[in-house]
């Protein structure tokens, strides 16, 4: 979409909620695979895409341009829902109970495990992308965004320090430093992706216990 | 690996692209429906510039007090109080005019229009929008849409105190809501329109190239494959545009256009039997909510007559010689049933079919399943305090075989607590059924069924520690698959009616092998 048709688009929006449809239908998937592979886990992605799009819907007529496409807005958005999650550990996602009082349910569907089968074996197929998620979700949180938006959604420098509201020195350099430690994390993987069973048995991250959590 | 090998690797990653489509739809379609507050959010975009200009006066508030030289304080004070005054003064003048004007223009033009009752899927669509998913208490414009998309039934309840009534797979469009003159267009299926009376306002429902005109009255416009006509229950009605003439339609009359199923009651005014309007569930419920409503209750026209004759014949006259024999009562806690086989196959298993008309049938009614065919009772929980009719039947898979005779009963109003769900369901019976669970329903679940499970007894939804659960959002929904979440082994398994963030009836809890 062009940034003038975009503009334009947006400006209507502010002024009736109707066509935010036409917003969503282009950002769904940019929003859900960005959290995806944050998170590594359909049904968390699930939710905190719905929570995005329904602060975004809430907080549109305050969205003022600022040189930076809006995009950036949606990606701050979910950034901080996804910070969020990570904080909590337990996610309260406020208005996903606004949403199901009026019938949304986040994992419903009319073949309720067709589709989230599909995704996963989807998801299990891109080894080398689990395998770097894995390790990226070791790392702190201010490297994981970095590192996620420079090489998953192929965001520049500029756009990244726009979505997390930081110079583009300090993305730098927390984008230096984190392949630093994803490196030292990535070394008992050979170029084939075999681990080294002694080193994948350190301590991971706080933020990661989410993930035994929930296999619980 | 050394950084700039880690870097490439990253830079060249094939990334996954994945993409649930129902989320999608289903998020869209929520977030659009959430916008209840419309009018609200309308206005909302002028805050930024309402902030912003209240940040501009501040500001240069501020710049003038620092100014030491108090004249040219005064002088710059002025300036901005005039220029501020002068803005408000517009602002207000505008917004008071807009204020008094619209609700006389709107008092004028259109009367108000509201969904007051959904059953099953309905869709509503404003004039050239798109259909979208509808919610209990909408407003609809004029030029609005509302379906019932399959079984369900949606009110549409006008200012003016009419309503219009949709049964099931029926289409209407609100054409026109003046004060003076509404035009319902009956698109598909079948409509009841209950008039307020009036000597100033026509209300007219239009289907196919004919219009029906009242000026107050009950009728049910039928428009489908089979039959288009009217049935007038109370007052008169009057059908315009079929060829020259205008056709006048009394109280207990009807006039079928077309009638494929009875060529002699075509084009041709015809009573309506008692008995007929007794096995039309549609108008018996009508007739039930017409009841309800203190300005219709003494018009009732020929819907005023006594259930309870009729009723108590149906039992000494159906019970049939042999086959399936049913009798019951009515206790505080539900429908006690009972019933008696003879020389009837039943290796199938029963289903038993309730209405508040006479002759339920599968399929069609409100049914219970049960698979053993060595069951002779079932306790049915209705406790709405009103009659319903029953009946037991052979099943055949898809369809029913014998019935057994029709058994009435008025059923107890429950006033305890902690037996009735909250929501449409009274029943649900879980069996293992293939590589899953199968369940019956009786009753309605508006929002689909939760179906949880867990290697500990009794899982509930929301879920528990090690519970596990999948929501059907299809109010017919009736069968599910399962996995071994946690391996291996023995799950207990329940379903329950699905009330919007919590359950309301539970079925039985099974236990059921999974393998991961």
């Amino acid at each position: 979409m062009q940034l003038s048709e975009e503009k334009e688009l947006i400006k209507q929006a502010q002024k009736d909620p109707e066509v935010f449809g036409r917003i969503f239908d282009e950002y769904y998937s940019k929003i859900f695979g960005f959290i995806l592979k944050r998170t590594g886990n359909l049904e968390i992605a699930q939710d905190i895409t719905s929570e995005t799009f329904f602060k975004a819907l809430k907080k549109l007529w305050q969205f003022q341009w600022r040189n930076a496409p809006f995009s950036s807005w949606l990606y701050k958005i979910a950034v901080n829902e996804i910070n969020y999650f990570f904080r909590k550990g337990k996610y309260k996602t406020v208005s996903l109970e606004f949403l199901q009082e009026r019938g949304f349910d986040p994992t419903a569907s009319r073949n309720p495990q067709a589709e989230l089968i599909e995704a996963e074996e989807k998801l299990k197929q891109h080894k080398d992308f689990l395998i770097c998620r894995e390790q990226i979700g070791r790392l702190g949180i201010k490297y994981q965004e970095v590192v996620t938006l420079r090489f998953f959604e192929k965001k520049q420098i500029k756009e990244i320090s726009e979505i997390l509201g930081k110079a583009e020195g300090t993305v730098k350099s927390l984008l230096h430093r984190g392949l630093e430690k994803l490196c030292d994390a990535m070394q008992p993987f050979g170029e084939n992706g075999i681990i080294d069973s002694e080193r994948s048995k350190e301590p991971i991250a706080k933020e990661t216990m989410y993930e035994q959590r929930r296999s619980h | 690996m050394n950084k700039d090998d880690l870097t490439k690797k990253l830079e060249n990653l094939e990334l996954p692209q994945v993409e649930l489509s129902d989320h999608r739809r289903r998020l869209k379609s929520a977030l659009l429906n959430s916008m209840d507050a419309k009018s609200k959010f309308k206005y909302m975009w002028a805050l930024p510039h309402i902030f912003s200009f209240i940040r501009k006066v501040k500001t240069h508030f501020n710049l003038s007090s620092l100014i030491s030289n108090m004249e040219e304080v005064k002088k710059g004070l002025s300036r901005t109080t005039i220029a501020v005054l002068a803005v408000a003064a517009i602002v207000l003048v505008y917004s008071f005019s807009r204020t008094k004007n619209q609700p006389v223009q709107q008092a004028q033009t259109a009367l108000g229009a509201q969904l007051v009752m959904i059953q099953g899927v309905v869709e509503y669509k404003e004039a050239n929008g798109e259909w979208k998913r509808a919610s209990k208490d909408l407003k609809l414009a004029e030029g609005s849409s509302v379906e019932v998309l399959g079984v369900g039934r949606a009110v549409i309840n006008f200012d003016d105190g009419s309503a219009v009534r949709l049964n099931k797979n029926s289409r209407v469009t609100l054409v026109n809501l003046k004060a003076d003159s509404m035009v319902i267009l009956n698109e598909k299926g079948q409509i009841y329109s209950r008039v307020v009376k009036s000597d100033t306002r026509q209300f007219l429902v239009k289907a196919g190239d004919v219009s029906y005109l009242s000026l107050g009255t009950a009728y049910k416009t039928l428009n489908d494959d089979k039959v288009k006509g009217v049935e007038v229950y109370e007052s008169k009605v009057k059908i315009l545009g079929y060829g020259d003439k205008e056709i006048l339609v009394d109280q207990g009359n009807k006039y079928y256009l077309l009638n494929k199923d009875n060529k002699k009651v075509e084009k041709v005014i015809t009573k309506i039997a008692t008995a007929d309007i007794k096995k039309d569930e549609f108008t018996m419920w009508n007739k039930a909510e017409d009841e309800k409503e203190e300005e219709f209750k003494d018009e009732m026209g020929v819907l005023t007559f006594d259930d309870k004759e009729e009723e108590a014949a149906v039992v000494k006259t159906s019970v049939p010689a042999s086959g399936i024999t049913l009798t019951g009562y009515a206790t505080k806690d539900g429908v006690s049933l009972n019933w008696k086989v003879n020389g009837v196959d039943v290796s199938s298993g029963f289903k038993l079919v309730q209405s508040t008309a006479i002759n339920p049938v599968y399929p069609g009614s409100d049914y219970v399943y049960i698979s053993d065919k060595t069951a002779r009772s079932y306790k049915w929980k209705i406790n709405d305090g009103k009659v319903h009719y029953f009946r037991v039947c052979q099943y055949l898979g898809g369809k029913c075989g014998k019935y057994s005779n029709n058994l009435w009963i008025r059923t107890v109003v429950n006033s305890g607590t902690g037996t009735t769900s909250g929501g449409g369901v009274t029943s649900l019976y879980l069996s293992a059924g293939g590589e899953g669970v199968k369940w019956a329903v009786g009753g309605y679940s508006e929002s689909g069924f939760k179906v949880v499970w867990s290697v500990i007894s009794s899982p509930t939804y929301p879920a528990r520690p090690g519970d596990q659960y999948i929501y059907l959002s299809d109010p017919y929904a009736s069968t599910v698959r399962l996995n071994a979440f946690a391996g291996t082994g023995a799950y207990y398994v329940r379903v329950c009616e699905y009330l919007g963030g919590k359950c309301g009836k539970y079925s039985n809890e099974i236990k059921v092998n999974l393998v991961k």
